[in-house]
């Protein structure tokens, strides 16, 4: 399960728009795979790595 | 006399001959005002001048360099332009504050991935372009970043395509990166399915520490493919003017 996968199965009503302006997904391609570069969400707050496990 | 090479018959000022030797192989001090040397030719070897002025007339070099080691040469004109003539076509230097560039020295670079990689939905990816096309001034890294980090201050045209090759996406983005955050975004194409973006866009970067990087967004389901080769996804930059 991908990180976004993860994101949307504890908030399922976020939406794509949100990935895009308020919420960032990022990844490097540096081996270290997909992280949470921002998380700006007015009503939402951050996951937890522990959400995110 | 005896033992003095030249004759100073005509001269109006008496040069104590102490100050000479044999061979003028010591400094010696000529006048202190102006001297003229010859009415024709007059053949100098090995002269050093500190602070010379050419007044007028055309001054005729043949094989020679103009050379200060290696601190720069300057060549100044107070208020007209500097021409350089060669084969009868001028060069003109307007009167401007920047640096010329030539072929050397202007960064460009193209890069691609080698091989197809996988990006996850909705997540900003950056593009691993690990193989050069060519790479003028060696600032591009292909090997752990994929960022390029030009040498030279100024203005670059920053180019990026990518494309799909399995996968479903609803929705393709790319953006150009500077210093690590998102600076320019690309073609943003929400359809029902898409195939790619590209963007192209002027950047201004400091020549030592600003880079650029290039990233993609996929919207779909689990991870997605993109397509290697020259051909299909690329990274270029390459300067357009100096700063």
């Amino acid at each position: 399960m991908t990180l976004y996968e993860k994101i949307m199965a504890i908030y399922p009503s976020l939406t794509q728009q949100d990935f895009i302006t308020v919420i960032t997904l990022q990844n490097d391609s540096d081996g270290k795979g997909d992280y949470i570069a921002k998380w700006e969400h007015p009503t939402l707050p951050r996951p937890t790595d522990e959400e995110l496990a | 006399m005896s033992g003095v090479p030249y004759t100073f018959g005509t001269a109006t000022t008496s040069i104590p001959l102490s100050n000479l030797d044999s061979n003028f192989v010591t400094p010696i001090t000529i006048g202190n005002a102006s001297v003229a040397l010859g009415n024709t030719i007059t053949s100098i070897g090995n002269l050093t001048l500190t602070n010379p002025t050419i007044i007028g007339g055309t001054s005729n070099v043949s094989s020679t360099s103009i050379t200060n080691g290696t601190s720069n040469v300057s060549i100044s004109s107070s208020g007209g332009n500097i021409n350089v003539v060669t084969g009868g076509t001028i060069a003109t230097f307007p009167q401007a504050t920047g640096t010329v560039m030539v072929s050397g020295n202007m960064p460009a670079f193209s890069a691609y991935p080698s091989t197809t990689f996988t990006a996850s939905s909705a997540t900003w990816t950056k593009i691993p372009a690990n193989t050069k096309e060519f790479d003028t001034n060696s600032n591009y890294d292909n090997a752990t970043n994929y960022r390029f980090t030009p040498t030279v201050s100024g203005y670059y045209q920053i180019s990026g395509c990518w494309s799909l090759a399995s996968g479903t996406s609803t929705r393709s983005l790319c953006a150009i990166y500077k210093n690590g955050t998102l600076f320019k975004q690309g073609l943003d194409t929400p359809t029902t399915f898409t195939t790619g973006s590209n963007i192209s866009t002027l950047i201004n970067l400091n020549g030592s520490t600003d880079y650029v990087e290039f990233y993609l967004y996929i919207a779909g389901t689990g991870t997605q493919t993109v397509n290697a080769g020259a051909g299909s996804t690329w990274f270029q930059a390459v300067l357009v003017r100096a700063a």
